[in-house]
């Protein structure tokens, strides 16, 4: 992919998570960061597919890395973690899985539907896993940091 | 503390935990938060809370208990609610208990963004989604269009109480009968990328994370309901535009 399409991808992808912040009703400086994340999430999931990593790990490393902005910025920014995370996900979402699982099915394409479900369960499985491994490395830092502060 | 001021931190820890469970928060953040709002008033609470209820459990110095359920019929999405109430505990200390009771009331009955801007995101967050699927501006067009009758057809359906069922089969009937029209008619030559487009307003996000953050807090109960209703609207979308789908394409043999 050449460089103005994936900088074209990229504000697209923030777009469309701005759109969704608007129907989840985000406002100010939320509604600002959560559109930043769905870019960072979008530019580390074309990074995975660059590098030909699989589909699995490809949502994996996208996930954890807009999962740890959002716990970041939720510290500095003192808001509840998931009124960044949930619209910047959006674009991750398998709603292609679906599509195409369903497609198959009603093409009479039994085992294209099965390889396409169960793809979309390990791309829901693999996000699931990102946000799970984000949040435990920040309630790790946040026991660091409150056995410190006891110590002190 | 007499018995009048003990019913009215219940119901003030009551009332935070309804408006955060209908607005979209985690069931975690919720019992959290009630704990908190009954403790910081020097009550001992005890908390449960599922999707539909609320049940508070305070005991007081004597060793008293009253208690509440509260039940929660309907949910949408308002993350700025949640936002406001969380910013709202953060700074207890500011507030009297009746001041922190006009707060909540207020941020209760704040009224969320007009419906023209709910529409205006439906119709981004559609259209810039082709983009992310290679698509060209055609097909841009399309999802655009399905956005507004999506966000049309959402606002009809809340208002009848049809359930979520209904709402998002009907929803997915409309993204791959719109699509398919834009076939007929020529102006995009394939349905796939304007009908996923379409299909990503009504992919359930919130749901999805927050049954994911409940299960790994603790949350079980809640956490696997919450997985239930990923599923079952997973399902009536896929239904809906598979329906949809198979009418219209066999209907004009295109």
């Amino acid at each position: 992919m050449s460089v103005e399409k994936i900088i074209f991808q990229i504000i697209a992808a923030i777009f469309t998570t701005f759109g969704f912040g608007l129907m989840f009703n985000i406002k100010h400086k939320n509604l600002f960061h959560t559109s930043i994340a769905g870019g960072l999430s979008w530019a580390v999931y074309l990074l995975g597919q660059h590098l030909n990593y699989s589909e699995g790990l490809t949502f994996f490393i996208a996930t954890f890395a807009l999962a740890l902005y959002s716990e970041a910025v939720s510290r500095i920014i003192y808001t509840p973690v998931t009124t960044i995370l949930i619209a910047a996900l959006i674009p991750l979402a398998p709603g292609g899985g679906i599509y195409y699982t369903m497609y198959n099915l009603i093409d009479k394409n039994y085992p294209m539907a099965v390889q396409k479900g169960i793809q979309t369960f390990i791309i829901a499985g693999a996000m699931a896993v990102g946000i799970f491994s984000a949040s435990t490395v920040f309630r790790l830092y946040d026991e660091i940091k409150f056995r410190i502060n006891k110590n002190i | 503390m007499d018995k009048k001021t003990e019913y009215k931190i219940l119901s003030l820890a009551c009332l935070t935990g309804k408006i955060m469970l209908q607005n979209g928060s985690e069931v975690y953040r919720v019992e959290n938060h009630i704990c908190q709002v009954a403790e910081y008033y020097g009550m001992t609470p005890q908390c449960f809370a599922t999707l539909t209820c609320i049940i508070i459990t305070l005991k007081n110095s004597e060793g008293e208990v009253i208690s509440l359920v509260e039940r929660v019929t309907s949910r949408t999405t308002n993350l700025d609610k949640v936002y406001q109430v969380y910013s709202l505990i953060r700074n207890i200390s500011n507030y009297s208990c009746d001041e922190l009771r006009e707060e909540l009331l207020k941020i209760e009955n704040e009224k969320p963004y007009p419906f023209l801007i709910n529409v205006a995101g439906n119709c981004i967050g559609a259209g810039f989604f082709t983009f992310l699927f290679s698509g060209n501006i055609r097909e841009f067009l399309a999802a655009f269009l399905c956005g507004i009758l999506i966000a049309i057809a959402t606002r009809i359906t809340d208002t009848l109480k049809l359930g979520t069922f209904f709402t998002n089969l009907l929803c997915g009937g409309i993204s791959s009968g719109t699509a398919c029209l834009f076939l007929y008619l020529g102006f995009i030559t394939d349905v796939s990328i304007p009908i996923i487009s379409t299909l990503m307003i009504l992919v359930p996000g919130v749901a999805f994370i927050n049954s994911m953050r409940d299960i790994f807090s603790g949350d079980l109960v809640t956490g696997l309901s919450r997985l239930g209703e990923v599923a079952m609207i997973g399902t009536s979308i896929a239904v809906g535009s598979g329906i949809a789908l198979k009418l219209l394409l066999n209907l004009g043999r295109i």
